[in-house]
C-alpha cells in the first residue's frame, strides 16, 4: 500500500528525472532525430518501459504517483484504475495496488473477433476511472482510451502519466475539454534541468534539446519531420 | 494511378505511425466499394498495419521512417504498375510479387 508520505512536487520531479537518467531511459540524439507517432521529428526519446525492470525505482515512483493523485484529487474519488495498452498496464497494476483499487486495462482497439472486447476486467456502470499510461505527449491516446471507457458506461475524470513531454501548451486544455485532468511526475524540463545541474551530456546537445523544447514544430520542420501538427 | 493517393497522405504526414494507421483504415474502407481492387487494397492495408504494429510504442528514427517509406512506395508502385496494364496476368503477377515481399519481411 501507499506509504502515506507527501513529498514536495518539485522534489518528486527532480527525483524522477534523476531516476530516469540513472536507468538510461533518456536518449538525446540531435544528429539522427526520432519521429513521434504524429510525425514530429525530435532529438529526445524516453523509454519509460525500462522502469518495469527496476523494482526500487518503480516502487518509489508509484508512491509518488499515489501521493500526487490523492493530494490533487482526493482519497475516495476513484472506483477503478485503468491501464492503457501496452505500456500503461504495469503502471496501472502497481498504482491500483498502492491506491487499494481494482484495475482494468483498455486495448487500443477491440480485438475484432470473439467477444470483441476492448476493456478487460470488471468495469461497473458509472465507475469513476483513473486512466494510467507511461507517457503523455499530445494526449491523443488518452482521448481514445477515455472514449472506449465511456462507451462501456464508465467515466475518466483524471489521467496519470509517469512522464509528460510538456512541449504542446494546448495538451492539458485538450484533455480538460474531454473532461480529464492530467497528472504527471516529471517533464522534459525537469530532465533538462537535472542534466544541466549535474553536467550530464555535452552543452551543445543540451542546447539543441532546449531549442526543440521551446519550439518543437520549427525544430521538426528543420530536421525532416512535419511542419504542422495534423 | 489507382493507389498513389496513399503515398501522398503518408508523405504529407511525415511517414508517421498515425499516418500509416490512417492509410490502413482508408485502404480497408475502399475494399467494399472497389471489389475489383480488393486484393491489392488488402495488401496495402496489411503493409501499413504492419508498420503501425512495428513502431507504435517503439523508437523510430527519421532515417528509418524514410527507409520504410521507400519500401512502402515500392509496394504501391508495383501494384499500380500491374493494375495499370489492364490484364489479369499483370495484376496477379503484381499481387504475387508484393505478397512475396511482405512474406519475406519488411526492412528494419
Amino acid at each position: 500500500m501507499f506509504s502515506n508520505s507527501f513529498p514536495d512536487r518539485e522534489l518528486i520531479a527532480r527525483t524522477v528525472a534523476r531516476m530516469l537518467l540513472e536507468i538510461e531511459a533518456v536518449h538525446f540524439r540531435a544528429d539522427q532525430p526520432y519521429t513521434f507517432t504524429s510525425g514530429l521529428a525530435s532529438p529526445v526519446y524516453i523509454d519509460c518501459r525500462k522502469l518495469i525492470s527496476y523494482p526500487r525505482v518503480r516502487s518509489a515512483l508509484m508512491d509518488f504517483a499515489a501521493s500526487l493523485v490523492f493530494r490533487s484529487v482526493g482519497f475516495e474519488q476513484f472506483d477503478v484504475v485503468a491501464g492503457g495498452e501496452t505500456a500503461g498496464i504495469p503502471f496501472a497494476a502497481w498504482l491500483s495496488d498502492k491506491m487499494g483499487l481494482p484495475m482494468v486495462y483498455v486495448r487500443k482497439k477491440p480485438k475484432g473477433f470473439g467477444r470483441n472486447a476492448q476493456i478487460e476486467g470488471s468495469l461497473g456502470e458509472g465507475a469513476r476511472v483513473l486512466l494510467v499510461e507511461d507517457l503523455t505527449t499530445d494526449g491523443g491516446s488518452k482521448l481514445k482510451f477515455a472514449e472506449a471507457i465511456g462507451h462501456a458506461g464508465a467515466h475518466v475524470s483524471d489521467t496519470f502519466a509517469v512522464f509528460y513531454y510538456d512541449i504542446f501548451p494546448e495538451t492539458p486544455a485538450r484533455l480538460e475539454a474531454a473532461g480529464m485532468r492530467l497528472h504527471y511526475l516529471a517533464t522534459w524540463w525537469d530532465v533538462l534541468k537535472v542534466c544541466r545541474d549535474e553536467q550530464r551530456f555535452d552543452a551543445a546537445t543540451l542546447t539543441e534539446v532546449e531549442r526543440f523544447l521551446n519550439n518543437p514544430i520549427a525544430w521538426s520542420s528543420a530536421h525532416g519531420g512535419i511542419s504542422e501538427l495534423p | 494511378m489507382l493507389f498513389n493517393e496513399f503515398l501522398t497522405g503518408l508523405s504529407q504526414q511525415g511517414g508517421s505511425v498515425r499516418a500509416y494507421d490512417k492509410c490502413a483504415r482508408e485502404a480497408r474502407a475502399r475494399i467494399a466499394g472497389e471489389p475489383e481492387n480488393a486484393a491489392a487494397l488488402h495488401l496495402i492495408a496489411y503493409a501499413a498495419q504492419h508498420f503501425v504494429d512495428a513502431y507504435d510504442d517503439q523508437p523510430l528514427t527519421v532515417e528509418m521512417a524514410a527507409r520504410e517509406f521507400d519500401y512502402f512506395s515500392e509496394i504501391v508502385g508495383i501494384l499500380d504498375g500491374g493494375y495499370s496494364v489492364g490484364s489479369a496476368d499483370a495484376r496477379v503477377a503484381a499481387l504475387n510479387k508484393v505478397a512475396q515481399m511482405l512474406a519475406s519481411g519488411l526492412p528494419s
